[in-house]
């Protein structure tokens, strides 16, 4: 199935309403042999099947035959038809949507920037809450002068810092709920509201959505993608503390697509300036901010209905260099929680993280088992553990040396 | 003591029941005082349960301080919680009672609520109200997750709206009409210790025809003061008085969580004595694994420990194996239910009401497609919880349309 050249072949990314309907665009250009389709029933998405195009086009026939091969989506759609049945005499129950504010941080990415505006504003509800652009520290104004011609409120700040960013978006916002993506995605009309929608209790302490590639152009996107991405899978999912060891948060869900409750933001103090970009752990700031929301005895869902669409790294070097940074912020994050919060589960995740992880896959590429990573993407994971630990004592010592020893 | 004037009518009388929490107390009063239905227009009754301490002293210096308020207590040699209610209640003179337990904080619109409902009400009725526990500063390991399945509680039985079930009713912040509560008899004295006497009361009102009203209006808050130590104690008594809630209502049997023997249960019925040995002794383990923050080995024996309590409490109840399994097969079968899901779930699923475990029986166009165990109470909204078991469980049940025109 697996040959180099399906790999190397651009495929076009799509999405198809089995219901009917609205239908995004069918035909695509001569370079395209295969589709990558998001198969969705009344917008719910139930799964991808990657179809064959005919002269370049996407036929309704091999889409449903793509979709009655494979046994899960087969089932979810089922499901969803039952429920629907079923409950076709009961009202779903009154719900009243929290205020909101979306926060997208961004540093010097205008072109990207640009595409997930517009986006924004096809998106359903805009109107309703607050958009804030968080500029971090950039190097020229070509940010500024985009979203002075958009609807939407800049705010720039000069300290340079992913999660600095995402902390004086959450104090500047005004809603009850702070959405977060990132600034090379695009959103899904529905966004917002699906994202919501799992805020209907006090037990909620923040949301994940589903995150798939926006495109599928160069062999280090297809890798990337055949090897999970960020998608977390299409059932959503309801963690607390007494389902997930906090300590594990990091496998919950993509900061590029998550909502928190502002009270907490501020009040928990989850976006610790010593993690993610900007710093020298690299990464990690979405996976503590989940570890704190967990640990402080909140529920963290994850919804596939909230659905976002993420550019990934096209050269080989820009994915090496991501996942380098993913496994040097893992381990920074766990090292965090071991020396600042005690958290001695942190020993135990990472332990396992070496194990189910790094080892298994290290084998499985050694023995070139289908759908196994690269090894010297590998490679750059495994010196990224080292470094991670490493990282945390660095941005820790720099933390103190800036605020005194207050953090 | 104060004496109620006789001509001014009052909205409710307000029953507390307390032992040895002159803290409590203090705060409790403090947000009677806040309410805004004014303190002449309800009645309070503190009863003392074997009080040691000097609560008496107290309230009478409060009746002092605040002349129109109809604050009464009354003092009994200590004989539980389910004793000092129905004391308090014989005493009330209002057509309403609200039973209060003495850690509960009601919120300021918390009295007239339950006083609005209880006049809006065409008859005999029950309003239920939260008691949201309040988080501590620093909260312990144990403390957050017995938060955490509080709210859950709480959260689970809004979303069952409007079809609430026997467990929803919690006396530490209930009130209903005096004259139903006396009809189908008042507490049961015969529930000692932990629990077991709410169930059995919101279970007769239930089968009384009366049904619970869930205030959203009547907010309260809570302060826990429990371990992880206590909760053995207490979970002891809930599998004692869990067997004494099957045996008077044996419809219920099937239902409770002593009725799904493992493993393990034949060998604690064989010796009690050693796994209550062994409760005392992991329990310092426990304090072990608090101290070295070691949460997932803590969550994991807690969870052992727990189970262990409650079945030693059925032990207590039940003196053997040949007994319990007699208890257990002596209990009725489900009854069953039949639900018609031609056109979907019927709108109104009061048929398929919880009050105890049933089986639904499932037809379609007059065919019988399947049925559901209703053994436990379902999680949250009703519908939406029998959608996802019939859609999980029953993959042919429902007709689908056809694949083509998905």
């Amino acid at each position: 199935m697996a040959g180099p050249d399906r790999e190397t072949q651009p495929v076009a990314v799509t999405e198809f309403e089995l219901s009917g309907g609205e239908q995004s665009a069918s035909a695509f250009g001569s370079p395209y042999e295969e589709a990558e389709v998001l198969v969705r029933l009344r917008r719910t998405p139930v799964g991808v099947v990657r179809v064959r195009l005919r002269e370049g086009r996407l036929e309704r026939d091999a889409v449903e035959a793509a979709v009655e091969a494979n046994a899960s989506i087969r089932d979810r759609v089922r499901r969803l038809q039952q429920k629907r049945f079923l409950l076709q005499h009961h009202p779903e129950p009154h719900f009243t949507p929290p205020t909101w504010t979306l926060v997208i941080c961004t540093r010097n990415r205008t072109e990207d920037l640009k595409r997930c505006l517009q986006s924004l504003q096809r998106a359903e509800g805009i109107a309703t809450g607050q958009v804030l652009i968080v500029d971090n520290a950039p190097s020229t104004d070509d940010t500024k002068r985009l979203v002075d011609q958009s609807p939407f409120t800049y705010l720039r700040l000069p300290q340079p810092g992913l999660n600095r960013a995402r902390d004086a978006g959450a104090r500047a916002a005004t809603g009850e709920v702070v959405l977060y993506t990132d600034d090379d995605t695009i959103i899904d009309r529905g966004w917002i509201a699906s994202m919501l929608k799992p805020f209907d209790s006090l037990r909620v302490g923040a949301v994940t959505g589903l995150t798939l590639p926006l495109e599928l152009q160069t062999p280090a996107q297809h890798h990337f993608n055949r090897y999970g991405g960020h998608a977390r899978g299409f059932e959503p999912k309801c963690h607390d503390r007494n389902s997930l060891n906090p300590a594990a948060a990091g496998g919950v869900g993509s900061g590029a697509n998550t909502a928190f409750r502002r009270d907490l933001l501020v009040g928990l103090n989850v976006f610790g300036a010593e993690l993610d970009c900007g710093t020298a752990a690299l990464s990690g700031g979405d996976a503590y901010a989940f570890y704190r929301v967990l640990a402080a005895g909140y529920q963290v869902r994850y919804t596939p209905d909230a659905l976002v669409w993420h550019r990934d790294r096209r050269e080989w070097s820009e994915l090496k260099r991501m996942l380098y940074g993913y496994s040097v912020g893992v381990f920074a994050f766990l090292s965090r929680i071991l020396c600042v919060h005690r958290e001695a589960d942190a020993i135990e995740v990472g332990l396992s993280w070496l194990k189910q992880h790094h080892l298994k896959q290290t084998l499985r590429s050694v023995l070139r088992r289908p759908g196994s990573l690269a090894l010297p993407l590998l490679m750059c994971e495994w010196r990224g553990v080292v470094v991670g630990p490493l990282a945390y004592r660095q941005t820790r010592r720099h933390e103190r040396h800036q605020h005194g020893g207050n953090t | 003591m104060n004496v109620p004037e006789a001509n001014q009518p009052i909205d409710l009388s307000v029953v507390i029941p307390t032992f040895n929490r002159r803290d409590a107390l203090a705060v409790l009063l403090a947000a009677l005082e806040r309410q805004s239905l004014p303190l002449d227009r309800f009645e309070v009754i503190v009863v003392l349960d074997g009080c040691t301490d000097d609560s008496a002293h107290f309230l009478d210096r409060w009746a002092e301080a605040h002349p129109d308020s109809r604050l009464r207590h009354i003092t009994q040699d200590n004989a539980g919680q389910s004793a000092a209610r129905s004391r308090g209640a014989a005493a009330a003179t209002s057509p309403v009672l609200l039973f209060l337990d003495d850690d509960i904080v009601p919120e300021p619109s918390c009295l007239e609520a339950h006083a609005r409902c209880h006049q809006q009400a065409p008859g005999p009725c029950v309003v239920l109200g939260d008691a949201w526990m309040t988080k501590a500063q620093h909260e312990s390991y144990y403390a957050m997750l017995t938060r955490m399945w509080w709210e859950d509680l709480y959260v689970e039985r809004a979303q069952r709206y409007p079809y609430y079930t026997y467990r929803d009713f919690c006396s530490g912040h209930v009130s209903m009409t005096r004259d139903l509560f006396h009809d189908i008899g008042g507490f049961d004295r015969a529930f000692q210790g932990y629990g077991g006497e709410d169930y059995d009361l919101g279970y007769r009102v239930l089968k009384a025809g009366v049904a619970f009203h869930l205030e959203p209006q009547a907010q309260a808050t809570h302060d826990h003061h429990g371990n992880a130590r206590r909760v053995f104690r207490n979970l002891i008594d809930e599998g004692r008085n869990d067997v004494r809630l099957g045996t008077k209502h044996p419809e219920l049997r099937r239902g409770l969580r002593c009725a799904s023997p493992t493993p393990l249960t034949r060998l604690l019925f064989a010796m009690p004595l050693l796994f209550s040995v062994a409760v005392g002794c992991l329990s310092v383990v426990l304090r072990v694994f608090e101290k070295l923050r070691l949460w997932h080995a803590w969550r994991w024996l807690f969870g052992k420990l727990r189970y262990v309590a409650y079945w030693l409490g059925v032990t207590k109840a039940l003196p053997g194996w040949a007994a319990y399994r007699q208890w257990i097969d002596d209990c009725p079968r489900r009854p069953r239910t039949v639900l018609d899901i031609t056109e979907g779930l019927p709108t109104d699923l009061s048929r398929v009401w919880l009050h105890g475990p049933s089986t639904i029986v499932l037809e379609s166009s007059g065919r019988t497609i399947g049925q559901l165990n209703m053994s436990s109470i379902p999680h949250g909204h009703l519908a939406e919880y029998l959608a996802q078991r019939i859609a999980t469980t029953l993959p042919d049940a429902v007709p689908l349309p056809a694949a083509r025109t998905l």
